[in-house]
Parts: structure tokens; C-alpha cells; sequence
């Protein structure tokens, strides 16, 4: 029992942000606070107007946040790769400057359990309500793929000299799937890492596409007599056998002459355009949270970079607008996985993915500075290439939040602990037999490229947890319970001791009780072990006037004997009900 | 049959009540589910100041609109495929026409132009072009380019090139390693060449070329109008070649070994050339000279190939014969930005020149290096007259960026003692 409150408490009375474990050098602090001033005027300009901010308190209780409301049909939206590179790179850097420098609010849709409602964009899944391995490997998919029994007719032509695949192409069944092939030099490499990246992603809770990897023989392939292409020359024309032959000249073809590839299913609605991760769209009234303050966007970050899916942008997202129950509505996907894990699309990643976008001026400004003396480690020893069909994906120079993708996005630059936190939890969901699951749907060949995948996933998987559970409050989970003599306790999961980054022995925890928006404490604070605190003491603190519409706050944080681990808070909110409290959520610092 | 009155007023709320039950179905708003997670009217004003404009916005306007444009043309772009279009007509195919950038040196200008080309002309693997440049400073190259090969492994090739030039304002500052960058005048060349000869690639690394032709090199007035002509400010009995210009007769050889990984942007290996050629007038001038040049360049990587120290030598002599002279726009020629950095184009003329150059370029990221340099050089009548303390020097930085196969673009900024120097150039190695 420590016997100096002052070494025990949270900063704030009611539980609030706790000062940092180490004392704050005075230079870094001054010069943060330049910059917090900056950021301040940056935020009064533009920024301002983002208005609901959190109150203190419970957030609301809704497992459903109902943005599928009727709207008129949004015009349709085309994105390009250069103008994104532009604009995520130059036009966006004030508004990513601002959050990366904590300048940002907290997460918008967050429920009381921490947790992000269902709505259009994000599908509560494996991590809330567990699914069984088949599950996971199922993925997406509703049915069992493309019917090959008959022909594949091929309606539209990707562009031709950069895609080793076709547009839509409609199946003997008649559904009309996207096909994409492996290159000749890296066979099975693209399309096992756009299946496996599409199952990982539908489990987190994504809307993604449809997708089967499928052999096809070149006979099966015939060009519908209306089919277009644009060709290399930049000209629309009419498909053609030799734009096909085309296709399959570079494509990888299996020991039996028939050809791999995947098969996407065109997506349910009308399709319009992807989305950016900032900011609202002004035609689709249900989009009333700001993309950088939507948390699954934001804790997309630590998703993607589980997984390595380096080309995640606006132009590999999609908006479809979908009827269901009468209603017509945009829904969001993300779409090409592709160059996700080792894949960067058609050839193995560079050394440079993920580690630096395509145009970043701070990780050039280190070179620059020390006349290139210092180098990142990445392109002084880049990982190698071990298995041609899984690419360059490696988790030993992995470090989750430096990880970047192919542009700055600004989503991405606001993600906070708690949404690190939300992020990590999602990824440690995946046993290991589910990580498998995933992987074997990719169906590589070979047995030690696949055993490698897996591995390295797992690897990564405990550095993305340990990162989310080191930043902000490992405890979740919270619920009521009671003991066999009948005693109200709070019981909790500590995510850090349940996943093994931290020694049961070495960890006790605090707490501090008080009522919401008052300074001060009720009773005392306590320390104790174990996941449960037994209510029947607060409930004296609380007293017996409390009305029934007091909330009180339970602030409880866990002190480890592993240095890495800071001391961070949670505030689990109570409160009063007949014969004892009732659970009203929690709040991460 | 009831009266008509009730059986109107039956009809009319039969209407009603149907147009009512069709309004509900497509009205569905009012049944639809609206609890969200965020305060919907405040989510809703931050929206609206979202899309609106902002007074404090008011300064950023031209970049909003330019932004917005950009926007649009990008879209433009992409949907009609215009850098595939692009692409195209800048690629070579089997014949036809495309169009030129640059080309014409330093300091003369954006040059453009057009190039009629044919491949496969006679026999497989050969080219005939006939490229047409003009630049913003009237600089131009008009000409035919034949490359045939004799063998069937194409190793033998033959090489013709015919070609008229005019260089409408060259810098000329005097003769010497000495001369005055205040004496600078403009010039202008025009020539008319004739060469042909046999090129071998001995192998992968080594090639050797001749070329055996005429040349006739008249010289006029520049037409830089900010400076005085050359004949202002020099005599033409003093400058050799001044007063009637030069028609030579002339012959070449060269080797070259060439180990650079990626000959475009090097990071190890080095390249190597031994040059010498043998020039004689034509015509009633006095002029006939032999030329030995050596060049070379090594990439040494420091401990790593995104650190790369490139060193670069060149030296060249004139040696005229038998009390022949060497024409002024003949002679070694060192200053801008790929001899002698730090000074202008054209800055030191003399039949002797020695130049080197090293380069310490560190990798920024997978699009730019970083350079540092200093330059050396100086030009002499002979090798023996060079000395440590003749050399001019030369120093800065810069940026050079690069794509998978060279370095198309530099952004360099050279120091001397003359002053300072920025360079904009397109493609080299140096």
C-alpha cells in the first residue's frame, strides 16, 4: 500500500489525464508550446467550427449510429493518383501538421464502451462478437465464387500495359466480377495478398468486396462484342483476343496451363467515387462526422499497418449508393488489397514502403540535415525478398505507429492512444489458428512461404498490440459482477496481462472514486490486485442521498513492474441504482 | 347507382387517401431511423461552416482556385488517359513522328522541335531520324542520323550524320585562363557537318567509334543584344578562326569502357573514355591540329550506396601542326554546369584544359540526391603550362532527381570567386 497520496493520484480530481512518468525536459516543453499555440490559432481558423467535442461524462449507449437515412443520389466522384499525391502531400500538410501535433479532439463516434457503433462505414465483427476460424476465412463472401463452368465474358478491359487483368466480366451465372492476375515473375504474390488483406479486413469490421481466388483456362475467356479497352496508346477501342493474349502473356500461368487470378464481385449499388479521409461530403447529409475524427479511420492506421496495406488512399476506397429497407444510402468500402502484406501490386514492395510515403519531406530532412550521415535503417539494410509469392514483408524493422502508407492522410495523422488502443485490441482479437485460416486462403503453393506469412503476421500482430496497449490504458472490458456473498464488483480484462506483454506478479492497480464534475475525492484511493474491485465501499463514499442521476467516476490505472509501461488512466463511469451502481461506460485517457 | 354528388366526393377521398399512402411511401424520411452517436444539430452547423466559405479564407483564395483547377485537369487527365496519349507520341514505334525537348546544350534556351524517325530502316535494328530543333533563343539544329547495322548480332554498326546548326549568342570572354569575365561578348556559329564511320561494341562494357566528315564553321555577330559583339571588343587577326570561320576535314576515334551500374544514375563503377582526333582545313585556312582528350568517372560508395563519392576527370589538348592554329570555338571551352561549376557557360577558352570535379551525393529518398561539390579547372595553351595555382575553383550544391533510369533533372547552385550561379539542367551525370 503506498502511504503518499500524492504518488498515487491522477492529475485531475476526477481522474483526469496523468502528468507523464518522466519529467518533461524544459526545451521540448517550450518548444511545444510554441507549437500547441500554433496549432491553436491553426485550430481557431479552420478547425473551429468542428464543434461537438466531447462533454465530460458517459458517451452515448448506441451499439447503432443510424447514418443510413434516405438522400438524393450524390453526383459521381473520380479521384486521381496525382492529384492525390499532390494534394495529400502539399495541400493536406498544414491540416496533418495540426494532428500530428495532438492538436486534434478526441474521436467522434465513440459509444460508452470505447467502442465504434455500426454504421455505414464500419461493421462491429470478430473482435465484439468472435468468429470461429471457417469464419474468418470466409470473409466477406456470400456464395461460392464464380461459376467457371461455362465461359467468362469479358464486358471491359482494365487499362491496358499496367493491369495483368480484365473490368468487369460477367460468369456462366451471370454476376460480374473484376479479375485481376499475378505477374509471370511473382506468381500467386498479388492475388494472395489481395484475399488475404480482403478476409483480415472484412474480420476488423470493414466493408470490402467479395473475393475468390479462381483458375481459369485461356479457352474459357471471350470478349463480349461490345467490350472496350483503352489502350496503352491512351485510346478507347474495341476489345479485342489480342488485348486478352496480352493480359496473358504476362500473367503467371499454373503447372496445368490454366491461369490464377482473383475474382472481386462487382459491389452491390451504384458506385461513386471513393472517399477522402478528411473532412465531410457535402453532397451525402448522413456524413456528419469528419472522416480524421471518425475513429475506425483514424485507427485504420494501426490496421493497415498490421498488414502492410501500403496503398491505402481515397482511390482505393469506394462509396456506393445502396438501397435496404426503402431507404437509399451511401455505403463505404475499401476496395485493392493488392499491395497489402509483401505485395506491391504486380512486383514485391520496395524497401521504401512502409516505411516513407512517396514524397516525405521529414524523413528526407533527416539525410539532409546530417549531409547523409544518417540513413534509416530500412535503406541502409532493406529486408530482403524471401518467397517471390509473398514479397517483401518482414517484422523486424516494423514499428507500428512509424509505419506509413503511400501518402500522408490525415485520418491517419489524428489517431490518439485511445484509438491506437482500439486499433490493437481489434488486431490481438486473431488467434493464431485464425491468422492461419486467413492466410490459407490465400492458397499459396508453398508450404514455407506460407508458414513465413503467418509468422511474420503474428510478429507483427504483438508489436501492433504491445504499441496500442503501451500508449493508452490496457484495461477493457468493464462490467458488474457479483461475489458468491452477494457483493457488487466491478470486474475488468487487463489486455496487457491477457496477451502476455506484462507479468501478473509485477502489476497492481489504482484507483480513485469521485462524483463527475465535482473536485476532489470521495473516500480514499486504493490499490489493490486482480480484476475486480468490490463496490460496497464506494457505495458508502457515494452516500446514501446520491440521487438516482448522480454519475460517479471510478479512475483506475495499472502500475507494472515493466518500465515500459506508463502509468495510464481510465475513468469507468457509475452510476446509482437500487442496491448498488449500474454501469454506465468508461473513458480512456 | 348513388347520387353523383357522394359518388364524386367518394372518389376524391379515394384519391386522397391513396396519394397520402403514396406521399408516405416516398416520403420514407419520416420513418427513418435518426438516433446517431454525435449531436446531429452541431454536427450539422460544423458541416455547414465546413463547406462554407470563411472570411479568414479570403487570402487563400488563388490557391483554393488553384487547387480546384488542379483538381479538374488531373480528373481530366486520368479519364481520358492523356499521359498514356502522351507516352505514346513520345514513344518510338515503328515510324513516325515525335517531339523533341532540349537537346541544344546549356544557356540556349527551351529548345523544342520534331523528329521524323523510322525503324528497322533498311535492315533490322536500323534508324533513320531527322530531328528539326529550334529554341527560345533562336539556337538550331537541323539534320539526318542514319544507324545501320552490318552484322547480324548487331555489333558493327555503320553511323551518317548530316547535320546544320546555327548558335545564335555563345559567350566569349577571351583567350586564357586569365581572361576578364567583364570582356564577355556574344557570337554566333553556324556549320554545316558531314560525318560517317564504323562503330564497334567489343562487348558489353567496351565500344569503340570513328567518324571520318567535313565541317564548315562561319562566325557572325552574337545576338545576345545585353552584350557587345565579339568583334567590338576583339580584333579578328587575334582570335584564330574569327575572321573567316573554319572548314575542316576531320577524323575521330574513341574508346570507351563503361562499368557504371545504371549508367543514367550511377552508384558504382565508372566510365572511361580515351578520345583522339585529327582535324585539318579544307580550304585556304591555316589550321590543322590533333586532339587527345581523356576522360573519366569512378562512383565510389561510402559504406553504403546511398552515400556515393562520384569523382570526375577531364583533360584535353590541342596540338596544332606545324605552326597551324586552333580555332577559337575548336578549343577546350570550360565553366557552367557541367565542366566547371560556379562560373558562367563558355567561360575559359584555350587549347589546353584540365578540369576535375568531385561530388559527395547522399540519397534523400528514392526521387532526389543531395549533392556537394567543388570543381577544379583551368585552361592553358600547353599541358605543361597548368599549374596548382591556375586552377579556378568552383563549389556548391544542389538537388538532383531521379527516376528508375537517370537523372532527368537537377537543380544545382555553384560558387566562385565570379559569384554565384544557379543551374537548371536536364539529364548527365554530372
Amino acid at each position: 500500500m503506498l502511504s503518499r497520496r500524492s504518488a498515487f493520484l491522477p492529475a485531475k480530481a476526477e481522474g483526469g489525464r496523468q502528468k507523464a512518468a518522466k519529467s518533461p525536459k524544459p526545451l521540448l516543453s517550450a518548444f511545444r508550446l510554441l507549437l500547441s499555440a500554433f496549432c491553436l490559432l491553426l485550430s481557431a481558423l479552420s478547425v473551429a467550427a468542428e464543434a461537438p467535442g466531447g462533454e465530460a461524462g458517459p458517451r452515448p449507449a448506441l451499439w447503432v449510429d443510424n447514418d443510413t437515412a434516405s438522400i438524393p443520389e450524390p453526383a459521381r466522384k473520380f479521384d486521381t493518383l496525382h492529384y492525390d499525391f499532390f494534394y495529400a502531400t502539399f495541400g493536406q500538410a498544414p491540416r496533418s501538421f495540426v494532428g500530428r501535433l495532438g492538436a486534434k479532439q478526441p474521436a467522434w463516434n465513440v459509444n460508452a464502451w470505447e467502442e465504434v457503433p455500426d454504421s455505414t462505414w464500419y461493421t462491429n465483427r470478430h473482435h465484439l462478437h468472435p468468429m470461429t476460424a471457417e469464419q474468418v476465412a470466409r470473409g466477406a463472401n456470400q456464395h461460392s465464387g464464380p461459376d467457371l463452368s461455362g465461359r467468362l465474358a469479358v464486358l471491359e478491359g482494365k487499362t491496358a500495359g499496367t493491369s495483368l487483368g480484365f473490368g468487369r466480366t460477367r460468369d456462366s451465372a451471370g454476376n460480374v466480377y473484376f479479375i485481376k492476375f499475378d505477374s509471370a515473375e511473382y506468381p500467386e504474390l498479388t492475388t494472395a495478398s489481395e484475399v488475404i488483406a480482403a478476409r483480415f479486413f472484412h474480420a476488423l469490421g470493414f466493408h470490402v468486396p467479395q473475393e475468390w481466388i479462381i483458375y481459369v483456362r485461356p479457352e474459357q475467356i471471350e470478349i463480349d462484342p461490345k467490350a472496350t479497352i483503352w489502350d496503352k496508346n491512351g485510346r478507347q477501342r474495341q476489345m479485342t483476343r489480342a488485348d486478352v493474349e496480352e493480359v496473358l502473356k504476362g500473367s503467371a500461368r499454373a503447372p496445368d496451363g490454366r491461369y490464377r487470378a482473383v475474382a472481386s464481385l462487382l459491389l452491390p449499388g451504384r458506385v461513386k467515387g471513393g472517399f477522402r479521409f478528411h473532412g465531410t461530403s457535402r453532397d451525402d447529409p448522413n456524413d456528419l462526422i469528419p472522416h480524421q475524427n471518425r475513429r475506425e479511420l483514424r485507427g485504420l492506421r494501426l490496421l493497415s499497418a498490421w498488414l502492410n496495406h501500403y496503398d491505402i488512399r481515397p482511390g482505393n476506397t469506394m462509396d456506393t449508393y445502396v438501397e435496404q429497407d426503402g431507404r437509399k444510402f451511401l455505403r463505404h468500402y475499401l476496395l485493392d488489397f493488392g499491395s497489402a502484406l509483401g505485395s506491391a501490386s504486380f512486383f514485391p514492395k520496395t524497401a521504401r514502403m512502409g516505411f516513407s510515403y512517396v514524397w516525405d519531406t521529414r524523413e528526407m530532412g533527416k539525410p539532409f540535415l546530417t549531409l547523409g550521415i544518417y540513413q534509416p535503417r530500412w535503406r541502409e539494410h532493406p529486408a530482403g525478398v524471401k518467397f517471390p509469392s509473398v514479397g517483401r514483408f518482414e517484422s523486424e524493422m516494423f514499428t507500428p505507429h512509424l509505419w506509413k502508407p503511400v501518402l500522408p492522410l490525415v485520418a491517419f495523422d489524428y489517431m490518439d492512444n485511445a484509438d491506437a488502443f482500439w486499433a490493437a485490441k481489434l488486431v490481438m482479437s486473431f488467434t493464431e489458428e485464425q491468422v492461419r485460416a486467413a492466410v490459407r486462403e490465400g492458397q499459396l503453393s508453398d508450404r514455407q512461404a506460407e508458414e513465413y506469412l503467418v509468422r511474420t503476421l503474428l510478429e507483427r500482430q504483438r508489436k501492433v498490440g504491445w504499441y496500442g496497449f503501451s500508449v493508452s490504458s490496457p484495461l477493457d472490458g468493464f462490467r458488474l459482477g457479483k461475489t458468491v456473498g452477494g457483493e457488487q464488483v466491478l470486474l475488468f480484462d487487463d489486455l496487457a496481462l491477457k496477451h502476455g506483454f506484462a507479468a501478473p506478479a509485477g502489476t497492481y492497480y489504482v484507483h480513485t472514486f469521485s462524483r463527475l464534475g465535482e473536485a476532489g475525492y470521495l473516500g480514499r484511493p486504493r490499490s489493490f490486485r486482480g480484476n475486480s474491485i468490490p463496490l460496497d465501499e464506494l457505495m458508502k463514499w457515494a452516500g446514501p442521498a446520491a440521487d438516482a442521476k448522480a454519475v460517479f467516476t471510478l479512475a483506475i490505472a495499472a502500475r507494472r513492474a515493466e518500465p515500459e509501461f506508463e502509468e495510464r488512466w481510465v475513468k469507468v463511469y457509475l452510476g446509482r441504482e437500487a442496491g448498488g451502481f449500474r454501469l454506465m461506460g468508461w473513458e480512456r485517457d | 347507382m348513388g347520387p353523383p354528388v357522394p359518388r364524386l366526393a367518394a372518389i376524391v377521398i379515394a384519391v386522397l387517401l391513396a396519394a397520402s399512402a403514396l406521399l408516405a411511401q416516398s416520403t420514407p424520411l419520416s420513418s427513418q431511423p435518426t438516433e446517431r452517436i454525435i449531436d446531429i444539430e452541431a454536427a450539422e452547423r460544423a458541416k455547414q461552416t465546413e463547406h462554407s466559405f470563411r472570411a479568414w479564407q479570403a487570402p487563400l483564395m488563388p490557391f483554393l482556385a488553384f487547387g480546384h483547377a488542379m483538381e479538374k485537369g488531373f480528373i481530366a487527365v486520368d479519364r481520358n488517359h492523356l499521359l498514356d496519349k502522351a507516352q505514346y507520341y513520345v514513344t518510338e514505334h515503328g515510324r513516325g513522328f515525335k517531339p523533341l525537348f532540349g537537346g541544344l546544350g546549356i544557356g540556349t534556351g527551351f529548345a523544342f522541335g520534331v523528329e521524323y524517325y523510322r525503324n528497322d530502316f533498311l535492315r533490322r535494328g536500323g534508324r533513320i531520324g531527322i530531328p528539326l530543333r529550334a529554341s527560345t533563343l533562336l539556337y538550331q539544329d537541323y539534320g539526318i542520323d542514319l544507324s545501320l547495322p552490318v552484322d547480324s548480332g548487331q555489333r558493327v554498326f555503320f553511323d551518317a550524320n548530316a547535320h546544320y546548326r546555327v548558335r545564335s549568342q555563345d559567350d566569349f570572354f577571351g583567350l586564357g585562363n586569365n581572361s576578364r569575365a567583364g570582356d564577355r561578348t556574344s557570337y554566333m556559329l553556324q556549320s554545316r557537318q558531314f560525318t560517317f564511320g564504323p562503330r564497334f561494341q567489343l562487348s558489353k562494357r567496351v565500344r569503340l567509334t570513328t567518324n571520318f566528315g567535313y565541317r564548315s564553321t562561319s562566325v557572325f555577330d552574337g545576338k545576345d543584344a545585353r552584350f557587345p559583339v565579339i568583334t567590338a571588343r576583339f580584333a579578328r587577326n587575334q582570335i584564330p578562326g574569327l575572321r573567316n570561320g573554319a572548314r575542316m576535314w576531320l577524323g575521330e576515334a574513341s574508346l570507351v569502357h563503361d562499368t557504371r551500374d545504371v549508367p543514367g544514375r550511377p552508384r558504382s563503377g565508372g566510365y572511361h573514355r580515351l578520345a583522339a582526333a585529327w582535324q585539318q582545313s579544307g580550304d585556304s585556312g591555316d589550321y590543322g591540329f590533333w586532339r587527345y582528350q581523356v576522360e573519366a568517372e569512378r562512383y565510389v560508395p561510402l559504406a553504403s550506396r546511398n552515400r556515393v563519392l562520384a569523382l570526375h576527370f577531364l583533360g584535353i589538348t590541342n596540338q596544332a601542326r606545324g605552326g597551324s592554329s586552333v580555332p577559337f570555338f575548336e578549343q577546350v571551352i570550360l565553366g557552367g554546369s557541367s565542366t566547371l561549376r560556379g562560373f558562367r557557360e563558355f567561360r575559359f577558352y584555350d587549347t589546353s584544359g584540365v578540369m576535375m570535379s568531385a561530388e559527395y551525393r547522399y540519397n534523400l529518398n528514392a526521387y532526389a540526391d543531395m549533392v556537394l561539390f567543388v570543381d577544379q579547372g583551368q585552361v592553358a595553351r600547353q599541358p605543361g603550362d597548368f599549374s596548382w595555382s591556375g586552377l579556378r575553383t568552383g563549389y556548391g550544391g544542389g538537388l538532383r532527381f531521379l527516376n528508375q533510369a537517370g537523372t532527368p533533372f537537377k537543380i544545382l547552385l555553384g560558387r566562385s570567386n565570379e559569384g554565384t550561379r544557379i543551374y537548371f539542367s536536364l539529364g548527365g551525370t554530372f
